[in-house]
């Protein structure tokens, strides 16, 4: 090959593929050398290897292949350099198929471009896609044929992809806007051309996208220019800057109306890149809603505004932190004081005089945690209008929240109260000043409340006064705590809080619980009603203070007045005055007469006066009145000297007055005559001391001791010589317990101290005293009492003391029991069990050998009792009363009971023993054990007593035996009853044979029976025969006719029985023999009678078998000519009606009838008489059933009438089966033919079983059991007057035009009843039906 | 069995009632030839007579001279050649017992001579289509008596 290339100018490009297109061989090819390319190919080629956008050549059929460098990336390496040279078809031999046709296009002259075309090339070590526009172009020989194909590459990648991203974005874009949940529109152009509307946009305008999209927006929507927006997006198209408009007001056409909605616009500039701005984006939010809403919050703000505003308290509202004033109404206004000017200002600023005032604190507070403040009855100073003033105020701090639910602000609004407040204090004041008064003051003062008079306060007055605690007192209702007064102040108290009355009450006496103890008390007190402002009275304000001592005192004093009126009015007092300065006297009348006996009206002078006094006694006459003038009492007695020389005693009284000085001024007194009192004193000393002579004198010893320290007042001689062995002198006057000082070792001190604490008698006999005298100390047995002494007021001063001394009597009887004691020993030594009885037998003493043996103490009878055993006991008993009673030795043998339950003999004696006058004071007894000697005897004598008893036994009954068999035979008068001997004698009569046979006794004992006997008979030897038949067999009976004594016959019934004795021979034969004359003749009647009843019977049975014949063939002869009577008018109505007249035909028709009820008749007579006739054979039935048999009967009737028969509770009863079908097919045909029509017939049957006593049908037996059925119906029933008479044959109750019926259904009923023996009764109400019940008793 | 033609026989005593019987089977639908006989032993003897060709149906009165309706039919039951004779009582009177009776003796049906002729009539038709319908026999005691 030739490599040295012919330098040409068209490849002469550097470059790879200029290198390569250079060194290619191009013969091989269908291109042949270069120098012979046609010219068009060299000219492209050169351009192409020139060109830096990728070219490619594909010459000639062949498509033989050239390019250039910037087209080998296009290839890519696979086909690269490859490609070179060779045709399209190898290289492109995959897409062939696409491009083959194409370069044939192209060959044919057609230029085909496709632009952005992708290509997928590894340029960079990965692949990429790659856009490129091709261009495939002809290229053009001379000879103008299409030599090949120019193919031009320019990469597009970049501007596609940036276009497809700008398209992205775009797209994107207009997604954006297309689904912005805000309306968004963008309008390009100066004419704002709609080139975007979403949706929201489009409803806003109310259109859709056809009308709007790339159409001017003031075009299709003029409406909008109106309302400025032109000029808005004129605005932002021209100037770029952004607009905002807010709740634009713009009225839209939607939903086929204008409505008014708020829009926030905002308007962008929407800019090219180069910073032209070529459209608005709009953006509209629709916020109708909000706007109105909020107008309305505006709205009603402002009312609250204006509310607050007019307030007429205090309103403000502090906003933020800082509390400023956003809102203060006049109110508060003028409370500041600050002047109008405030809004806006904070409130510190306003109010600095509160700035030490925990106020803006409270205010902080609230702000910052929500929660409110409260305040009552707050001072507050505040400079108002430069002036401090003081007022008082209830305020509350609240905070407000905003929308977002922040607290934006505080509210305050307040009260003044100022006012309020102050007179409240002054009320409180005052009221306290009014309680302080109150408390203190001297009088009892309590306020009472209520209905209730609750004790609102009661001061320390009242309180005392009644002696009650505030805090028991105080709160509670007055009669709580004083319910004693309840009786005497109620009333007044009511009626004070009723009519408000008030009320003084003087002196009242009130019964008062003071310390325990209830008294009356005086009080003067005062009700007060206490007033309510409207005049209400709710209270009563109580004074009260306390008189009972002036009263009381007044009361004394008026009542010694009284007294003293009394006194001197009927008494002898003589009243004197003395002047004790002028010693001038003056006197009553009765004065003189009891000074000197003066009986006449006189004046004595004062001397004249002492000069009656008795000389002995002046002394104390002057010794009184000294005293007088110290004390101020005047007391004397004195003795006078009258006129006529007698001595009188006078008793003189008196007192000093004194006057300012306290000087005796005068003495006023009295005198009286006391000469009888001084007698009669003397008197008493004088018996006194017989009193105390007699005591001292007396044998017993007694003493009085006085006081609770037993002084000892008076002790009689006995007493201080025997026992005390004392003096009087010695004791008188000295305490009992110091002079015998062993007194308290005894009983005796603490008794003395019981008595005269308790006021009770003591007494106690043979008690032991102990005297220690200075010989010896002597023992004493003393009865004893000690009694309290009582003043006249029934305080106990002293106990007198009785002694009896019983030494002697004592230690005697001492003596006695230390023998007794002795005495018992001795007993228990001894083996007998000895006893002791009082004299009336009462055990005193048993030894112990007794309880050993019987195992129990003997305490009374019943112990005795059961020792002693009791068939003993009685015997015992006696001998023990008759030795008591006659003092006999007590001597007696009884069995005894030994502890382990067994008896024995004992023989007991028991000796009195004889007191003083030889009366027995007790017996002394012992029992001796002598068992078995006396056990066998007993035995004996038991048996013995048996034997004795038994016989006796036997004897008596025998005898009475006999004496009753006699007296039966005697007495029996029906029988004849006799005695034969073994001969046939008679050896006894009694009255009945005498009856029976005509003889007498005397007559007939010792002959022989056979007389009895008719002459036949004894001929035959029958007599003879009976006896030896009685004699063998042992008894005979025997029928047959008698021989009375006179002759006549007598039918009789004999018994003939032998008689045996102990051997067994007959001695002899009873014969009792019974007339049966009468007897026989009855019982022969009664054959009779009997024969003759059932020949009766017979005769019935035949009559009524006739009968029945007699009515079945009456009833069926008479029925058949009926039946002809109607068969042949029937035919002849049939047959014949043309030849009858109307007239005849109608006869006919009653003819017809007639003949019917005839048959109906016969019927049920047949059936009446059926009923009579025939068998009454008793089933035991369910009446169901046959109840059911009568339904089938009259089904037809039934359905025809609709009537409904109900049958309640049915039982089994005993009755004749096909008769009381016939019972209840009559009542029921009944209830179906006596019905209303317009009302549905309801029959009911209904059964029970029940006693006649329980059933209401008097002629039923209370005992006998029935069954009760009740058939009744709801039809037309019955006058209650018929319910007898329906039952009768042939009566009725209707006319035949009404109901028809032969009257003869419940006569049937009523017999079918009758052969139940039963009974049937019906009761009706007319129109309101019947019922019928039936009663047959069951077995 | 229900034939074209009846032979009936009808023993009754009572002249009208024959007439009655026999005018009432010229009036109705069924074909049948009627025989009579007036008395029990008249009956007896014209069945024994007639062996080889006894009628179809007996119609019988009970009250009957000589011998009565329940006679007979005692009778006829207990003869061999008889036996199989359907009879119909035909009577008066409606005695309970006395239908039982029959009954129990073994007569088809009982029928109540009707007082008006179309129900005489209608009892015959009825006796006529009803019994053959069961050869004639005797059906429950409660469908024994015949109604018109």
């Amino acid at each position: 090959m030739n490599r040295k290339q012919e330098e040409h100018y068209f490849l002469s490009q550097e470059g790879e593929m200029g290198n390569l297109i250079r060194s290619a061989d191009w013969s091989k090819t269908s291109l042949g050398d270069p120098k012979n390319w046609p010219q068009s190919l060299k000219t492209v080629t050169a351009m192409m290897l020139s060109n830096p956008f990728g070219m490619y050549i594909a010459w000639g059929e062949d498509y033989t292949q050239l390019y250039n460098d910037a087209f080998r990336p296009i290839l890519g390496a696979t086909k690269h350099p490859n490609a070179l040279g060779i045709s399209s078809r190898e290289t492109f031999s995959e897409i062939w198929d696409t491009i083959g046709p194409m370069f044939s296009d192209v060959m044919k002259g057609q230029a085909v471009s496709f632009p952005d075309f992708k290509v997928q090339l590894d340029r960079n070590g990965y692949i990429e896609d790659c856009f490129f526009d091709f261009s495939y172009s002809p290229i053009k020989i001379e000879d103008g044929s299409i030599g090949g194909i120019l193919v031009t590459v320019i990469e597009t990648t970049e501007k596609k992809i940036v276009a497809d991203a700008l398209q992205e974005s775009n797209a994107r874009f207009v997604n954006n806007i297309m689904q912005a949940p805000v309306a968004m529109c963008i309008f390009r152009g100066e004419n704002h051309v709609v080139e975007i509307a979403n949706e929201q946009m489009l409803e806003l305008w109310d259109t859709n996208a056809e009308n709007i999209i790339n159409k001017p927006i003031f075009e299709v929507l003029p409406g909008l220019k109106k309302q400025g927006f032109d000029e808005i997006l004129h605005s932002v198209f021209r100037d770029g800057k952004k607009i905002t408009t807010n709740e634009i007001f713009v009225q839209l056409n939607r939903n086929g109306q204008t409505e008014n909605t708020y829009i926030n616009f905002v308007y962008e500039a929407l800019r090219e890149k180069d910073g032209t701005i070529s459209g608005v984006a709009a953006i509209a939010t629709e916020v109708t809603a909000q706007v109105l809403a909020r107008s309305k919050v505006e709205e009603s703000e402002q009312k609250i505004r204006q509310l607050v505003e007019n307030a007429p308290f205090p309103i403000a509202v502090y906003v933020g932190k800082e509390m400023r004033i956003e809102l203060a109404n006049d109110s508060i206004i003028k409370v500041w004081g600050k002047g109008p000017d405030v809004i806006g200002k904070t409130y510190t600023e306003i109010l600095p005089e509160l700035k030490d005032e925990p106020i803006f604190k409270q205010v902080e507070t609230v702000y910052e945690t929500g929660q409110s403040f409260h305040s009552k009855n707050t001072r507050i100073d505040l400079v108002v209008d430069n002036v401090l003033k003081t007022s008082y105020f209830n305020y509350s701090f609240t905070p407000l929240y905003d929308l977002n639910g922040k607290i934006y602000a505080v509210m305050n609004t307040a009260v003044d109260i100022t006012d309020l407040f102050l007179a409240k204090q002054k009320i409180e004041e005052s009221d306290k000043r009014f309680r302080n008064t109150v408390r203190q003051a001297p009088v009892g003062i309590t306020i009472l409340r209520g209905p209730e008079y609750i004790v609102e306060m009661a001061n320390e007055a009242y309180l005392k006064l009644i002696a009650r605690e505030e805090e028991t007192f105080v709160g509670r209702p007055l009669y709580d705590s004083l319910p004693e007064v309840k009786e005497t102040v109620s009333a007044l108290l009511d009626g004070v809080l009723n009519t408000g009355i008030p009320f003084h009450g003087s002196e009242v006496p009130v019964p008062l619980n003071r310390y325990g103890k209830i008294e009356t008390s005086y009080f003067d007190f005062l009700y007060h009603p206490l007033k309510e402002e409207n005049g209400t009275i709710s209270g009563i304000l109580v004074t009260a203070t306390e008189v009972s001592e002036k009263v009381e005192a007044r009361k004394k004093i008026e009542l010694n007045e009284d007294r003293l009126k009394i006194v001197v009015e009927a008494s002898e007092l003589g009243t004197w005055e003395l002047n004790a300065k002028t010693r001038i006297p003056t006197y009553s009348q009765r004065y003189l007469e009891i000074i000197g006996g003066y009986t006449e009206e006189t004046y004595l002078t004062h001397q004249e006066i002492l000069a009656h006094l008795h000389p002995d006694d002046m002394h104390v006459r002057n010794k009184g009145f000294k005293e007088a003038l110290k004390s101020g009492f005047l007391h004397y007695e004195v003795r006078v000297i009258w006129k006529d020389q007698s001595v009188h005693w006078i008793e003189g009284k008196g007192k000093v007055f004194y006057d300012e000085n306290n000087e005796p001024e005068k003495l006023i007194g009295t005198i009286r005559d006391i000469t009888e009192e001084k007698k009669y004193q003397q008197k008493i000393e004088d018996s006194e001391k017989k009193l105390r002579n007699l005591i001292m004198q007396s044998p017993v010893p007694k003493a009085i001791l006085r006081g609770n320290d037993f002084v000892i007042e008076m002790a009689n001689f006995v007493l201080l010589n025997n026992i005390w062995k004392k003096q009087e002198s010695d004791v008188q006057g000295k305490k009992i317990l110091e002079l015998f000082p062993e007194l308290n070792k005894q009983k005796y001190a603490d008794l003395l101290q019981q008595v005269y604490e308790s006021g009770n008698v003591y007494a106690e006999s043979e008690s032991l005293l102990f005297i220690d005298n200075e010989k010896s100390g002597t023992q004493f047995y003393v009865d004893f009492e000690f009694a309290p002494l009582r003043e006249s007021d029934n305080s106990i001063s002293g106990i007198r003391m009785t002694l009896i001394d019983v030494t002697e009597k004592v230690e005697a009887r001492k003596k006695i029991e230390e023998s007794e004691k002795r005495f018992r020993l001795l007993t228990e030594s001894i083996p007998q069990l000895i006893w002791e009885t009082d004299a009336e037998g009462k055990a005193l003493f048993t030894s112990g050998k007794w309880f050993e043996y019987t195992g129990i103490e003997p305490s009374g009878e019943d112990s005795w009792q059961e020792m002693i055993h009791p068939d003993d006991f009685e015997e015992n008993v006696k001998i023990w009363q008759h030795a008591l009673a006659t003092g006999e030795m007590y001597r007696s043998d009884v069995r005894m009971r030994r502890k382990d339950g067994s008896y024995r003999w004992h023989t007991v004696i028991g000796e009195p023993v004889f007191g003083p006058n030889n009366k027995i004071i007790k017996w002394v007894g012992a029992f001796t054990d002598i068992h078995t000697e006396k056990a066998f005897t007993h035995e004996l004598e038991q048996q013995v007593t048996a034997r004795t008893r038994e016989l006796i036994q036997i004897n008596e009954s025998l005898r009475k035996s006999e004496e009753r068999y006699h007296l039966m035979v005697e007495e029996v008068q029906e029988y004849s009853i006799l005695y034969l001997n073994s001969q046939g004698i008679v050896e006894n009569w009694n009255v009945g044979a005498e009856k029976i046979k005509g003889y007498k006794a005397e007559e007939i004992v010792g002959k022989y029976f056979a007389v009895f006997y008719t002459e036949e008979d004894q001929k035959h030897k029958l007599p003879e025969e009976l006896l030896e038949l009685a004699r063998t067999k042992g008894k005979v009976i025997h029928e047959g006719w008698r021989a009375r004594k006179n002759g006549g016959l007598f039918w009789a019934s004999v018994v003939i029985t032998a008689v045996h004795n102990k051997k067994g021979d007959v001695i002899g034969f009873s014969k009792v023999t019974h007339d049966l004359t009468e007897r026989k003749k009855a019982d022969d009647k009664l054959k009779m009678n009997a024969l003759e009843l059932e020949q009766k019977n017979n005769e019935l049975e035949e009559m009524n078998k006739e009968l029945q014949s007699f009515a079945y063939i009456s009833s069926h002869d008479l029925q058949e000519p009926l039946r002809k009577i109607q068969t042949f008018a029937s035919q002849i109505i049939e047959k014949e009606s043309e030849n009858l007249s109307e007239s005849g035909k109608d006869k006919f028709k009653r003819m017809q009838n007639a003949a019917q009820r005839m048959q109906t008749l016969i019927n049920d007579l047949l059936a009446y008489s059926r009923t009579t006739s025939q068998e009454r054979i008793f089933i035991k039935t369910d009446l169901s059933q046959i109840i059911k048999e009568v339904k089938e009967d009259l089904t037809e009737e039934l359905e025809q009438k609709s009537a409904v028969i109900e049958i309640g509770y049915t039982s089994e009863v005993d009755i004749i089966p096909f008769q009381f079908k016939q019972l209840l097919y009559n009542l029921i045909s009944n209830s179906l033919k006596f019905s209303n029509p317009e009302v549905p017939i309801v029959i009911k049957i209904a059964s029970e079983i029940a006693f006649g006593q329980d059933l209401a049908e008097e002629k039923l037996i209370d005992a006998k059991k029935y069954c009760h059925i009740t058939v009744s119906d709801n039809g037309i029933g019955f006058e209650a007057q018929y319910n007898k008479k329906i039952f009768e044959v042939f009566q009725r109750l209707h006319g035949r035009d009404r109901y028809n019926g032969t009257g003869i259904g419940l006569a049937i009923v009523k017999k079918i009843v009758e052969n139940h023996n039963g009974i049937i009764t019906a009761s009706g109400i007319h129109n309101n039906g019947a019922t019928f019940n039936i009663y047959i008793p069951v077995n | 069995m229900t034939k074209e033609h009846y032979y009936l026989l009808l023993a009754d005593d009572d002249e009208d009632d024959c007439l009655f019987f026999k005018e009432a089977l010229d009036e109705i639908a069924i074909s049948t030839t009627l025989s009579m006989v007036h008395d029990g032993v008249q009956l007896m003897d014209y069945l024994k007579n007639n062996i080889s060709n006894l009628p179809d149906v007996l119609f019988l009165d009970l009250n009957m001279p000589r011998k009565n309706g329940l006679e007979c039919l005692a009778e006829v039951k207990n003869n061999e050649d008889l036996k199989n004779l359907p009879i119909i009582i035909f009577s008066t009177s409606l005695d309970a017992e006395i239908v039982d009776k029959l009954y129990q003796k073994g007569a088809s049906f009982y029928v109540r001579k009707p007082g008006e002729f179309s129900k005489l009539k209608s009892v015959i038709e009825k006796a006529l289509t009803i019994a053959p319908e069961h050869n004639f026999e005797q059906p429950e005691r409660a469908n024994f008596i015949l109604q018109p």
